[in-house]
């Protein structure tokens, strides 16, 4: 594949995701953002594609993404209590397969609520909107001393509200994803048992479905995580690296699982399969061989064909439309469904029957009038490449899965594509869930969180200060050289250049730590402040960061007030800050504003200079100083 | 050792989809745009596989330049 294709290949290529991504890459410096997204969309339909080239592809796709008309993308906003970032990247490569453009937002690191709160002030944007709830482990395994009832109650308590809040935009629709745990523990499989980890993260999960608003989309992690493999699924070493516990499978496999969610609540399932009859409804064909001779028995040959039809009658169970297309002569077709008595499937399960020598495409246009469906419910199952090849072609809205050359793979494969998810199946269902309904009118009768205030106040927050010193230099540098996000200047200072701007007494170094009652986070904001060298009434602040974990529990203001306290007791009149933008520290943007401060100026290096009375500086906050 | 170069260099290109990228001993994640922590994990990863090495976690979170991760490169393959 060395010179560039002019034509897109209507059958994905197997193995060549990384030659399309290199193409798409050609294209995006040559401006053809169309031929690109082309090329990116051939990269990710790739079966073989491996787990890094797809989430290079997603990361790809969200730089094209600026190209597509806002109104035709989903924005999906992902909340995550653990970092989501190879979600984030692997999502848009998903989606693109089914040529759907996402606009990806991530919410920092574990602050879900105070996102997701700035997020509903916001005009809910013209599309398909989405929250996506990650949640982890983190708090429910923190605190041994209360019982797993109290926390696992505790923890879906946070939800409700979470989802409270997520309904002041009612157009947008929610994926929550469920708990899992990485690891066995100490215990072993004892975890299984009523009052270990794992029965208490499948206990959590049930209540969570229980109470999941209505049409929510649960994705079961527990069995997702399974179902791909633990121990690729998971990487201890990417969860102490970086927060984020899935390898770059797992990133996958769980954006594969929220897309279907997505699709289930957008679009909901797919409602018709429409299946060809040789080699893939039965073994052989029934022309040449007759209505006994084909492979319907019950032995290697015979069962994987049994298997999909008793898959097929399982859907149909459920409620989907079974049709047929097959290039036969209508009596030999039909003959299998009357005389052999292997048939799992009978003629009256399906609502349309197509057999004749007409093209394929043509027969399902047939079908859709018939049903009275539009084809983007349909999907066309046939063991013919040039088949799905036609199907694809003249009928892109149909979904069309690649079959495998093994019949005893065919239902693994479909089953792959989740096509059928649901939000609600039956109508048992839609009775449990009316049942569901009133327990959680009951259990509204328990405390619950009106505001943001109250969950705040919920978690105890306990602040204390120490001044910047011997013992805590090094985690202060480190914080000094890695935060991005909560930080207002980006001063990139080396240990000798902070113990050089603390051997003047007048100035200030001050660093906070936090306790909640799930945890101790430890020290996570760092203040610095000198005296101006033309003003010694004025002190500057050189620095001020904060860890991304403590964002949105009013740390800031409690430390802000801390490090007003000193400045009066220097005798410093005003404190000037400064907010120096960077490409990531949007967040702080507003700070100094919503502080009390006063803009003064924008000084040479584009940083915007405020400045406050140091007396006038008395800010709520949620933390309570320790001791 | 010019060829590990190349074979390093052409990983920096792929994560960062930059085609222009060089990368010397002293280049540090300040010097390349986007080389963030999570990209910084997504580099190692695919230096892994280039490589065919494991690095542990302190030794992703301790690395300063390039240089450093030569180094360390050529002390695993060694």
């Amino acid at each position: 594949m060395s010179a560039e294709p002019s034509d897109l290949p209507l059958t994905p290529a197997f193995g060549n995701a990384g030659e399309w991504l290199k193409i798409c890459r050609t294209r995006l410096q040559a401006a053809r953002p169309d031929a690109a997204a082309d090329a990116l969309f051939e990269a990710s339909r790739d079966p073989m594609i491996t787990p890094d080239l797809l989430l290079r592809a997603g990361r790809m796709h969200s730089k094209l993404a600026g190209e597509f008309d806002r109104r035709d993308k989903y924005d999906v906003r992902l909340y995550g209590q653990c970092t989501v970032d190879g979600l984030a990247d692997a999502l848009p490569a998903v989606a693109w397969r089914d040529r759907i453009a996402t606009l990806i937002d991530v919410a920092p690191f574990d602050s879900v609520l105070p996102s997701l709160e700035a997020a509903v002030m916001q005009p809910e944007s013209p599309g398909v909107c989405i929250n996506v709830f990650f949640p982890w482990t983190t708090r429910l395994l923190a605190q041994p001393e209360l019982p797993f009832e109290r926390r696992i109650e505790e923890e879906v308590e946070f939800w409700q509200f979470v989802w409270d809040v997520s309904a002041r935009q009612p157009d947008t629709r929610i994926i929550q994803i469920g708990y899992d745990t990485e690891f066995d523990g100490a215990l072993g499989h004892f975890l299984g048992r009523r009052d270990g980890e794992r029965s208490a993260v499948a206990r959590l999960n049930e209540m969570l479905l229980t109470h999941l608003p209505e049409n929510a989309y649960f994705v079961d992690l527990t069995t997702v995580a399974a179902q791909a493999g633990h121990r690729q699924f998971y990487d201890p070493r990417r969860d102490h690296l970086a927060k984020q516990p899935f390898s770059d499978v797992g990133a996958v496999v769980i954006a594969e699982h929220v897309w279907a969610g997505i699709r289930a609540v957008v679009t909901g399932p797919k409602k018709v399969v429409v299946t060809d009859l040789d080699n893939t409804l039965w073994g052989g064909v029934v022309g040449e061989t007759g209505a006994s001779g084909i492979k319907l028995g019950d032995d290697a040959a015979g069962r994987p064909f049994l298997a999909y039809q008793r898959y097929l009658k399982q859907l149909a169970d459920r409620g989907c439309v079974l049709a047929v297309s097959s290039k036969n002569n209508p009596e030999d077709a039909r003959e299998p469904f009357d005389s052999n008595p292997m048939m799992r499937l009978k003629l009256e399960d399906f609502a349309a029957f197509e057999a004749g020598w007409d093209p394929k495409p043509l027969a399902l246009e047939r079908i859709a009038k018939k049903l009275s469906l539009s084809l983007e419910h349909f999907v066309f199952v046939d063991d013919h490449p040039a088949e799905r090849h036609a199907v694809r072609a003249a009928l892109p809205e149909v979904a069309v899965p690649e079959l495998p050359q093994d019949p005893s793979e065919y239902v693994r494969s479909i089953e792959q594509g989740l096509w059928f998810e649901a939000v609600r199946i039956t109508d048992e269902d839609s009775h449990r869930s009316r049942m569901y309904q009133q327990q959680n009118a009951r259990s509204e009768s328990r405390k619950r969180f009106s505001t943001t205030e109250e969950y705040l106040a919920s978690l105890h927050l306990v602040g204390s200060t120490a001044p910047i010193d011997d013992m805590n230099l090094a985690r202060v540098v480190q914080m000094i050289g890695k935060t991005n996000q909560f930080n207002l200047t980006t001063r990139r200072h080396s240990s000798s250049h902070v113990k050089r701007i603390l051997e003047d007494p007048q100035s200030i170094g001050l660093t906070v730590s936090i306790q909640d009652r799930y945890g101790d986070y430890g020290l996570v904001a760092v203040m610095l402040g000198c005296p101006d060298e033309q003003d010694a009434t004025v002190v500057e602040v050189d620095t001020w960061l904060m860890s991304c974990r403590v964002i949105g529990r009013t740390v800031e203001h409690f430390t802000i007030n801390l490090f007003a306290r000193q400045a009066a007791e220097r005798g410093f009149r005003a404190i000037r800050g400064i907010y120096s933008p960077t490409a990531k520290n949007g967040l702080v943007k507003d700070l100094y504003s919503v502080l009390g401060f006063q803009q003064q100026s924008v000084s040479d290096d584009n940083g915007i200079v405020f400045e406050t009375l140091t007396s006038s500086i008395a800010v709520d906050s949620a933390v309570a100083k320790a001791g | 050792m010019d060829n590990q170069w190349t074979r390093l260099n052409q990983v920096f290109r792929d994560i960062f989809e930059d085609d222009e990228l060089q990368v010397h001993e002293s280049t540090t994640a300040a010097d390349v745009e986007d080389w963030d922590s999570m990209k910084h994990v997504s580099l190692m990863l695919a230096v892994e596989r280039e490589f065919q090495l494991r690095f542990t976690a302190s030794e992703i979170a301790g690395l300063a330049s390039v240089g450093e991760l030569m180094s360390l490169i050529q002390s695993k393959s060694s």
